[in-house]
């Protein structure tokens, strides 16, 4: 007798587990306190038990019985609770939309080189888009008849006024403005005669970086770039240097970061060499220095450059660079 | 620059593949762009010999052969005209792999099989064109495999970029020489033996007189008789071909030949056109034409330098020979001139004459002045084995300056400031001597041999030496002693605060170009537009005054793509001219366009157009986010392109700041827009010392509970509710700490110029409960001097 009690005991604790729902709830109730109900079926059988036992037992079965309309009636309590409403709302509606504005990728991308380089302590320098042809090209080191000037078409207001054909002017007006120590990167537009098609814009954005002072080495500009390649792209980004030739660095340096299509292994974007050109750098040219009046025996630097578009072409895998500047809702919403 | 891996053996011993030797170069400062391997692979391609062919008995174009290849007979259709019998010809065997992933099956044309395929040069990959199959000579031997074959004939193209400070390296020899430096080999120089055959002196025939000698320091001239003129022998022309060049006849052949290997330009003249015997070179006067080799009559840039057949001219000086001197089938003495011109001459005449050429481009990088009588020589010797010419004795050269050998103080100490390690003596002088840079045992300074002008100052001696160990060979340092800079311009914090808060207003950034054509700007200009001298096109001529026209065609190009609702701004630089002509007023402007619905459509929102009061909030909640309230908004006086009525003017500090309104029909018709715009422009340029945010102190937050009191006022629809709040402000004086506007009722109950404006007013003090009694009056007075005031009544 007291394993059937036990029995019935343990099937109601299952059966609680089990109840979901109102009626799931009713039928339990009849299965275990219903008229022909379990409860009832074990007083039935009291009479089988030998009459000094039958107090404790008929006791036991009492007590059981509480327990389970107790549980019973809690549940019920519950299930009501949880119910109550469901049906008043269609959760499948969606919900209310807020309006959502978006960071343009371009930008996206110079905010974080800005702040890669904040934190290596660089501060934000900036200068005009129309700019003389002295900042433009004298001051760097390229007098007029320069054939350098030719790697850049230059789009001319007048004579002596051009659409700058990259932030290197603002090395000079920030270097002519103050004294040495400077630590800087001049982010911002600039333009060249280019014809539009999917790798030329006739306008795009460039970051300069120079940091001037005394013992400023190649070995810096080597340092701080590979910490930003990894920062921006990722640790395992390797840099590689070549020399190159720009008129205001001297020694010049180009850049590649390995190729973040292929992992350096060789693909279609970077020809299969598995690099990909990044832009310029060197160590700034002595006439420069001296054209600002620092003391290029004393003083040295380094200057590097940056293409922003071509960091976020890269970085999203956009391949047309005229995109960029649709504005196509469709387009920004994606970043 | 095209280089030729087989002609660069002549002068250095190469034992790198071709893609070794590119990697070296590009790490050595030559970029090289690609390499192209001239014979592309193929293979199962064999000598055959076309033992007979018939007519296809169904197509009269068709031929049937029977190729033999020395072990087996095919039968191969031909559709070649230039077929014959007895011919050997490349033959591409069934399962052949020729260029462009082609492979050779067996065939049935017009019911007659074949097995394989007679080739062309184009098929093989070695043109791009080619009229019929290529036809072998005679000796050949059948059967050899036809890649093997032209194993001798394979060469591979390296395209080099040439930095422009490398001119010297714009030649065979002159590159020769720089990989034979990087790779520490010596270079082979060209060795030759004059003739002087001609039967008497140049000096007799010519003689040379050179009025600028700034503009042209060294003047070389040599003379070859009774040449006769004539194709290239088949290498030359193979040569010429590799770099990229089109032979012509021996004589220019020679001439462009020499220039390719020695980088000096030369030009030959037709002696007998040389009328006076005399050549002077000058400066061009004012108004003169010449007719220039490509049959141009040009009009000569005053100062122009010249080669004149004593006044007239017979060439542009290093860029471009003249009709009446060039040489001509009937040609027989060639005056061959070997001069150098100074860089900056040519580049101004070639920029204005707007020719560039491969004499021209390397005068621009300038030419070293001691070779001119090297290469001058080489074509003589060449005319004389080639060409039959008779060499003159002697030559003419006029160098009245000499350039004195160029010396660089250098301390090795300069590597260790640069480079930021440091190296030993010996390896440095080890390194530069490669370059041809000694050391002057005399003094504490390097040599520097002539072809190098680019090299002037330590830190290009700094360079080389970093170029010759490697770039990757120098230590990188992360520890650098420039301390972090101050950061005392907020300008780009200021900048990126604006934006951000745009952005978390639900504002969609967007960027455009700065340049625009005339009629697109002109509206959005008050005073005149900055234009571009030589723009792309005219749809790209002008520089923006404002950053609306850009967000105008933006919105136009995403509402005909059925995105109509727009939330965007765009800050930029726009550009005002500078009446004096200096540079042009370009300050920072803040653009807002809004358009379409407030809301995306959906079942929970409602669907309300954008309208001026949008635009207004997104103004004051920016000016908020900088706790900036010293502004007014003002209407505005009637412009091109704000609509009347919907039109205001922002007035912060001194002056006018921006305005925002609906965007004037006139203005959508331009940009094609076909719905309303609001839009909002701000030169936050200027708001910059108005709204750099002040430091933010706590202000303990109120510790009694405010009383809120409505009022309605039926007021007349003209009176400005600031006026209203404003004054009520003003009456309630320290305890009235809020009033606001919070409905608006018109209807047919009330006066049609009239209606309610719906005031919540809060009443709070800082050091006590106000009761409602402390109110009561300040309320009463309100209500009174505002219905006196403003002619309002109270509605209940
Ligand atoms: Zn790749």
């Amino acid at each position: 007798m007291l394993e059937q009690i036990a029995e019935i005991k343990n099937l109601f604790n299952k059966s609680l587990q089990e109840i979901k729902t109102l009626p799931d709830l009713e039928t339990e109730k009849i299965r275990f306190l219903g008229r022909k109900g379990l409860i009832a079926t074990l007083f039935e059988t009291l009479g089988d038990v030998p009459q000094d036992s039958r107090p404790v037992i008929g006791q036991q079965i009492n007590a059981l019985k509480k327990e389970i309309e107790i549980h019973f009636s809690e549940l019920k309590n519950k299930l009501n609770l949880l119910t109550a409403g469901l049906q008043s709302v269609d959760i499948t509606l969606p919900g209310r939309a807020l309006p959502v504005g978006k960071r343009h990728p371009l930008h996206q991308v110079a905010d974080q080189i800005k702040a890669i380089f904040s934190s290596m302590g660089f501060e934000i320098a900036d200068g005009p888009e129309v700019e003389t042809d002295y900042y433009n090209f004298e001051a760097l080191n390229m007098p007029r008849t320069h054939p350098a000037r030719d790697m850049q078409d230059t789009l001319y207001i007048s004579d002596n006024l051009v659409l700058r054909t990259h932030t290197s002017p603002v090395q000079i007006r920030v270097m002519e403005s103050r004294k040495p120590p400077i630590r800087i990167i001049a982010p911002g537009r600039v333009f060249r005669r280019d014809t539009p098609d999917a790798s030329h814009s006739p306008f795009f954005h460039q970051s300069e970086g120079l940091v001037v002072g005394e013992d400023v080495t190649f070995a810096d500009l080597k340092g701080v770039i590979e910490s930003f390649a990894a920062q921006m792209l990722g640790r395992e980004i390797k840099v590689r240097f070549r020399p190159s030739f720009f008129p205001f660095t001297e020694p010049s340096v180009e850049y590649d970061f390995n190729c973040v299509f292929c992992k350096g292994k060789g693909c279609r974007v970077c020809k299969n060499t598995g690099w990909l050109e990044i832009s310029g750098a060197g160590m700034v040219h002595p006439n420069v220095l001296k054209n600002v009046g620092y003391d290029p025996g004393k003083i040295s630097g380094y200057a590097f450059g940056m293409g922003i578009d071509r960091l976020a072409m890269l970085k999203f895998n956009i391949n047309d660079i005229r995109i960029l500047f649709e504005n196509d809702l469709r387009f920004i919403n994606q970043f | 620059m095209k280089f030729s891996y087989k002609w660069l053996k002549e002068y250095v011993d190469l034992e790198l593949t071709p893609y070794e030797l590119a990697d070296k170069l590009t790490h050595a400062g030559f970029e090289v762009e690609e390499v192209i391997q001239k014979i592309p692979f193929f293979k199962d391609v064999v000598i055959g010999f076309v033992k007979e062919l018939y007519k296809h008995p169904d197509a009269d174009k068709l031929s049937v052969c029977t190729v033999d290849d020395g072990k087996a007979q095919y039968q191969v259709i031909c559709g070649a005209a230039n077929i014959r019998a007895g011919q050997k010809v490349p033959f591409a065997k069934i399962g052949a792999e020729l260029p462009g992933d082609f492979k050779i099956r067996k065939a049935k044309i017009r019911g007659t099989e074949s097995l394989g395929m007679i080739c062309s040069q184009a098929e093989l990959g070695l043109e791009e064109h080619s009229d019929g199959i290529w036809i072998l000579p005679d000796d050949t031997t059948m059967g050899l495999d036809f890649y093997d074959y032209l194993g001798s004939e394979q060469d591979y193209i390296l395209d080099i970029f040439i930095t422009p400070n490398r001119g010297d390296c714009m030649s065979m020899i002159g590159m020769a020489r720089e990989i034979a430096a990087i790779l520490d080999k010596q270079i082979r120089y060209p060795e030759f033996v004059l003739t002087e055959t001609g039967g008497c002196t140049t000096a007799e025939l010519i003689s040379v007189e050179v009025q600028d000698v700034i503009g042209c320091p060294r003047y070389s001239a040599r003379i070859v008789r009774n040449v006769q003129i004539g194709e290239s022998p088949e290498w030359l022309q193979k040569k010429l071909r590799a770099v990229g060049f089109r032979p012509i006849n021996n004589i220019v052949d020679i001439t462009n030949y020499v220039l390719f290997e020695y980088g000096q330009p030369l030009h030959g003249f037709d002696l007998s056109k040389i009328k006076s015997k005399k050549i002077t070179v000058r400066r061009s006067l004012n108004g003169e034409k010449f007719i220039t080799l490509d049959g141009k009559e040009r009009d000569l840039p005053a100062e122009t330098l010249l080669i004149c057949d004593t006044n007239e001219p017979v060439a542009v000086a290093g860029i471009m020979g003249g009709q009446n001197s060039e040489v001509h089938p009937e040609t027989t003495d060639i005056l061959i001139e070997s001069a150098v011109f100074s860089q900056e001459s040519i580049a101004v005449a070639g920029k204005k004459l707007g020719l560039s050429t491969e004499a021209s481009r390397r005068f621009e990088r300038s030419v070293d002045t001691g070779n001119t009588i090297k290469a001058m020589n080489r074509a003589a010797y060449l005319m004389q084995e080639i060409a039959q010419g008779k060499i003159c004795q002697g030559y003419v050269d006029l160098y009245p300056q000499p350039i004195p050998q160029h010396k660089i103080d250098f301390n090795i100490n300069e590597l260790s400031r640069l480079l930021g390690a440091s190296y030993e003596n010996e390896l440095v002088q080890k390194l530069f001597a490669r370059l041809g840079i000694k050391v002057d045992d005399q003094s504490d300074s390097y040599i520097i041999p002539s072809f190098r002008n680019d090299l002037k100052l330590p830190a290009d001696l700094v360079e080389e030496f970093a170029r010759l160990i490697g770039y990757s060979a120098l230590p990188a340092r992360n520890q650098s002693t420039v301390p972090y800079s101050r950061s005392d311009q907020e300008t780009g914090n200021y900048y990126s605060k604006i934006t951000s808060e745009l952005i978390m207003f639900g504002l969609t950034e967007f960027a455009n170009t700065s340049m625009y054509g005339k009629s697109e700007l002109q509206a959005f200009s008050e005073t005149s537009l900055v234009t571009i001298l030589n723009p792309i096109s005219d749809d790209m001529a002008c520089l923006r005054p404002s950053i609306l026209p850009g967000l105008l065609k933006s919105a136009a190009y995403n509402i005909n793509r059925g995105q109509k609702n727009i939330r965007a701004f765009e800050t930029g630089r726009v550009f005002f001219p500078d009446t004096e002509g200096g540079l042009p007023i370009q300050p920072y402007h803040l653009g807002v366009l809004l358009s379409g619905k407030r809301f995306e459509e959906s079942w929970n929102q409602p669907d309300d157009s954008i309208d001026f009061f949008d635009m207004k909030g997104i103004i004051e909640q920016l000016f908020a986010a900088f706790k900036y309230t010293d502004y007014s908004i003002k209407i505005q006086t009637p412009s091109l392109i704000f609509a009347q009525g919907e039109a205001v003017d922002i007035f912060c500090g001194h002056g006018k700041a921006g305005s925002f309104g609906k965007v004037r029909k006139e203005i959508l018709k331009i940009f094609a827009v076909r719905q309303d715009v609001y839009a909002a422009e701000l030169n936050i340029e200027m708001l910059y010392p108005l709204l750099t945010p002040v430091k933010t102190i706590f202000i303990s937050i109120p510790k009694y509970p405010f009383i809120e009191k409505d009022l309605a006022f039926v007021i007349e629809k003209s009176v400005p509710s600031l006026e209203l709040i404003n004054y009520i402000r003003e009456i309630g004086g320290a305890v009235l700490t809020g009033a606001w506007v919070f409905d608006l009722y018109e209807g047919t109950d009330l006066p049609e110029n009239k209606h309610s404006l719906n005031i919540r007013l809060h009443f709070q003090a800082t050091d006590r409960t106000l009761t409602d009694n402390e109110i009561d009056d300040i309320f009463q007075n309100i209500i009174r001097l505002c219905e006196v005031k403003f002619n309002a009544t109270l509605r209940n």
